[in-house]
């Protein structure tokens, strides 16, 4: 029944029950004491009439609803299953986009869950070992401290960059062979080239290469004054004596220059250093106090000092760079 | 035309024609069976047909066609009576016509002025058509001329046999704005039979 006031808009001759009654079609009859008042009988003939039977023309489209409900059928009748020789995916995928028998008239919400999951963790994998490897790379930067060189590497190897590189092409080329290439991974300290400076990232590496080239390949006297010099500059470079090898490590391809060489033993790697008593010593840690700045060892290159300290693992050795020839 | 009066009740023709059939028609229907849902459509379709001649006129057997490929689409998933099952397809139908109603505000057409009535082509019955249809045909002329929401609500409850609630629902109004929305349509409609006499020009007898 109604609840709520008819507005004012027919009279006291009407209630709001005999409108719903004319709305809904329930008895009706002429006589006002039996049904709808007089009042409302042009309106009852009115809805009366769009309740009529149906006309001509309202059912001669019933060849084509015929014909879209047997294609809508066939188009949802069930499949067979998968042959014999179907893959588990191809299986996977049937029963994903094809419903079967028992699916036939379900609800779409009623469907497993799992079918979806299926299929969109097939679709997705690709996007998660990406993500994944994304990962991996963001968490070396972290921890490391360094961008992985693919970002910026083959720099071309300046020639001209230093007075040492003038003064010992022969050297700089025997030391790195033929693989003027730049290093793998760059210094991110505030003493080491940024990459808004790739120039001078290029000279850093010359020089840091050419300057640990005379402990590699002992050069005579001659030489000596150079080494010195790239010393110096190495040093202002990288703030200080003991910063020199942290500064240049990314540069040397340390762990690749045995490859360089033709070889990976450690003993080819020591004698190319020219560092007999590091024969036996493994590749060195960057959390060994020799490698670290301000490490009591290190001393300035080129001057005299030990090379233990930079090249050798556990203080082992004392030949200069100056007394080896 | 008469209007007849069976059962006791007027102007029941167009609706509950499946009745206690319902179910098994249904059921039947949405295992495939074409005769069930042809029995459905028959039941159906002449009440869709005028609620659209009324709401868009120009494009009511387009909309209809439209509505009954999404209903055939879903009746596999359909569950409930004859008064739900009416329910679905007039919201259906209600929703064709407003995506309707948003294409031609944006590909507005031209009206083919030029065409004179002797060039529209005409079917042979025409004439017979008009004859037998003019009482519907008036009426449904007569509820075009109501405000559009009051026309539809009369239309709704009228034809698709729905109650205040569930048209409440499909407009997404309160039953009380419902109620008020019919109401004052059949005050206009009365308002209109009064001045014009349209029920007696109509040819509608009882």
């Amino acid at each position: 029944m109604p609840d709520s006031p008819l507005p004012p808009i027919w009279g006291p001759l009407c209630n709001e029950r005999d409108l719903e009654a004319l709305l809904s079609g329930e008895e009706y009859g002429r006589s006002r004491g039996s049904g709808h008042p007089q009042d409302l009988h042009p309106v009852a003939v009115a809805l009366a009439a769009l309740r009529a039977a149906p006309m001509r023309g309202e059912l001669s489209g019933e060849a084509t609803a015929r014909a879209v409900f047997r294609a809508s059928a066939s188009a949802a009748a069930p499949v067979p299953g998968p042959r014999a020789g179907d893959t588990e995916r191809g299986t996977v995928t049937a029963r994903t986009f094809v419903p079967s028998p028992g699916d036939r008239g379900q609800p779409r919400g009623a469907r497993p869950s799992h079918r979806r999951g299926t299929r969109t963790w097939a679709v997705r994998w690709p996007a998660v070992a990406a993500a994944g490897a994304v990962a991996i790379v963001a968490i070396a930067v972290a921890v490391t401290g360094v961008l992985p060189g693919s970002a910026a590497q083959s720099h071309p190897v300046s020639a001209g960059t230093s007075a040492a590189a003038t003064a010992k092409p022969s050297a700089s080329q025997r030391v790195e062979g033929g693989a003027l290439v730049e290093p793998s991974i760059r210094p991110t300290s505030a003493a080491s080239p940024t990459s808004s400076a790739p120039r001078a990232a290029q000279s850093s590496g010359t020089l840091c290469r050419e300057y640990y080239s005379f402990f590699a390949h002992p050069e005579p006297q001659a030489s000596q004054a150079a080494e010195a010099a790239l010393g110096e500059k190495l040093d202002k470079l990288a703030g200080g004596p003991p910063k020199v090898f942290t500064y240049c490590f990314p540069y040397l391809d340390y762990l690749s220059w045995g490859k360089v060489q033709g070889t990976t033993s450690a003993a080819a790697q020591a004698t190319r250093l020219g560092d007999p008593v590091a024969t036996a010593t493994p590749d060195p840690s960057p959390n060994d106090a020799n490698y670290g700045a301000g490490s009591p060892g290190a001393g300035k290159p080129g001057a005299g000092d030990s090379v233990t300290g930079k090249f050798g693992a556990g203080g082992s050795g004392s030949q200069t760079g100056s007394g080896q020839g | 035309m008469a209007i007849s009066l069976r059962n006791g009740r007027l102007g029941v023709d167009t609706q509950h024609v499946v009745g206690d059939d319902f179910a098994a028609v249904l059921a039947a229907a949405q295992g495939g069976c074409e005769d069930s849902f042809a029995v459905l459509w028959r039941d159906a379709n002449p009440s869709l047909l005028r609620y659209l001649r009324v709401l868009a006129p120009e494009s009511a057997e387009d909309i209809a066609a439209e509505t009954w490929v999404q209903v055939v689409r879903g009746l596999p998933r359909f569950v409930g009576d004859e008064a739900s099952w009416r329910a679905w397809l007039f919201t259906t139908a209600r929703r064709r016509l407003l995506d309707q109603a948003r294409f031609r505000r944006r590909h507005p057409t031209e009206p083919l002025d030029d065409i004179g009535a002797a060039e529209v082509p005409a079917s042979p019955d025409t004439e017979q058509l008009a004859l037998e249809n003019i009482a519907t045909d008036s009426a449904i002329a007569l509820l075009s001329l109501l405000p559009r929401q009051q026309a539809e609500v009369i239309m709704l409850r009228v034809l698709a046999g729905l109650d205040t609630e569930v048209v409440a629902d499909m407009l997404g109004r309160s039953p009380g704005a419902v109620r008020v929305a019919a109401h004052r349509g059949l005050k206009k409609l009365e308002e209109l039979l009064a001045r014009n006499g349209a029920a007696s020009r109509a040819g509608v007898t009882l």
